[in-house]
């Protein structure tokens, strides 16, 4: 199963180094359709979730960072769990960026 | 005869007492606000997301609904801004988009959440919110109201847990355990709750001996402790921290 994985993340990251923008954007799909049905399987799998992180951040790192930013602040000024707001930022980043 | 009558009288008086005081049936309709609306100014440049989210909260009703011994708390759903950004902020804030299950009898608290879509039920008891009662009162409608409060852990920030006080109000003349967001364990509903930064606060309640309402315990989703949820939780984002 690791190996597929492996395979998986270094085929997305090999085709980033050589593609175009409309290249770079499918792959971001890809990454991101990737990352959600491995998560989607059992999000509570240490193994899963692990290799759901590699492929997200190899694949999409930029809406991570936004969101992380963003639910920090939100998090200070509603007194919410930043856990609990990441997700939403981060989907919305990605489909305000029309990569989902 | 005229003691025939009396015992009628009586019989029939007790009898009602018996059923009125045996059945309590409510809902509820809350709302929910930040406490203070003004953007600290080391956040200005994040200040349209917050907009939207004080816009969402504006919008946003959770509803209430109960019985002598069991209670669900849910958002009502709007389907012509369910997809908006600060809405869906907004409920994430307000206690999220699963239902929150409270038993008064068996002390069970279940709340469903949901990571990625996938559904969860945090369980937890009601002997696990130590309040402290205090004597001071405040009308809410016509409900008079006393304070409590309880201490409860929050992580503002992924990994650092700080302590947050809850303070709510709750009015004894309306004697169900229940209140929103999956609070409860006080003796009367609680109509108001404050965490340091948000409101939440009744719109309208009715409440009824004969109109018997079904709560229905949600059973949707892996059950996790509050600890494993936030584990779990954790551990997917985790990683996504920059120059992790």
């Amino acid at each position: 199963m690791k190996k597929i994985f492996f395979v998986l993340a270094f085929m997305l990251i090999g085709t980033f180094a050589f593609a175009n923008e409309s290249q770079k954007t499918t792959n971001k799909k890809i990454g991101i359709e990737c990352f959600l049905i491995l998560t989607d399987i059992d999000s509570s799998s240490n193994v899963i979730v692990y290799y759901a992180n590699i492929i997200i951040q190899l694949t999409e790192p930029d809406c991570l960072d936004i969101a992380w930013d963003q639910s920090i602040i939100l998090s200070s000024v509603t007194g919410v769990d930043q856990s609990t707001l990441f997700h939403i930022l981060v989907r919305s980043c990605w489909e305000t960026q029309g990569l989902l | 005869m005229k003691d025939y009558k009396l015992l009628i009288f009586l019989i029939f008086t007790l009898s009602n007492s018996i059923i009125t005081s045996q059945n309590m049936f409510g809902t509820v309709i809350f709302g929910i606000e930040r406490i203070n609306k003004s953007v600290p100014t080391e956040f200005s440049s994040s200040k349209d997301l917050i907009n939207l989210l004080d816009t969402g909260l504006q919008n946003i009703e959770y509803q209430l609904t109960f019985n002598n011994t069991e209670s669900n708390y849910n958002y009502i759903e709007k389907m012509d801004i369910d997809d908006d950004l600060g809405f869906k902020l907004a409920i994430a804030v307000s206690g999220g988009d699963g239902t929150k299950y409270v038993n008064s009898k068996t002390k069970e608290v279940l709340k469903q959440m949901y990571i990625d879509g996938t559904p969860y039920l945090i369980k937890s008891n009601l002997e696990n919110l130590n309040w402290v009662l205090f004597n001071e009162t405040k009308m809410i409608q016509k409900f008079l109201c006393f304070k409590a409060v309880v201490v409860v852990d929050v992580e503002l920030k992924i990994g650092e847990v700080v302590k947050q006080n809850i303070t709510v109000w709750y009015a004894p003349k309306i004697p169900v355990n229940f209140g929103p967001d999956g609070y409860g364990g006080l003796p009367g509903l609680i109509l108001e709750l404050n965490t340091p930064k948000t409101r939440t606060f009744i719109k309208s309640i009715k409440t009824s001996n004969a109109d018997i309402i079904e709560i229905i315990k949600p059973t949707k989703g892996k059950t996790v402790s509050p600890d494993e949820f936030r584990r779990i939780n954790n551990k997917l984002i985790l990683n996504y921290k920059k120059g992790a």
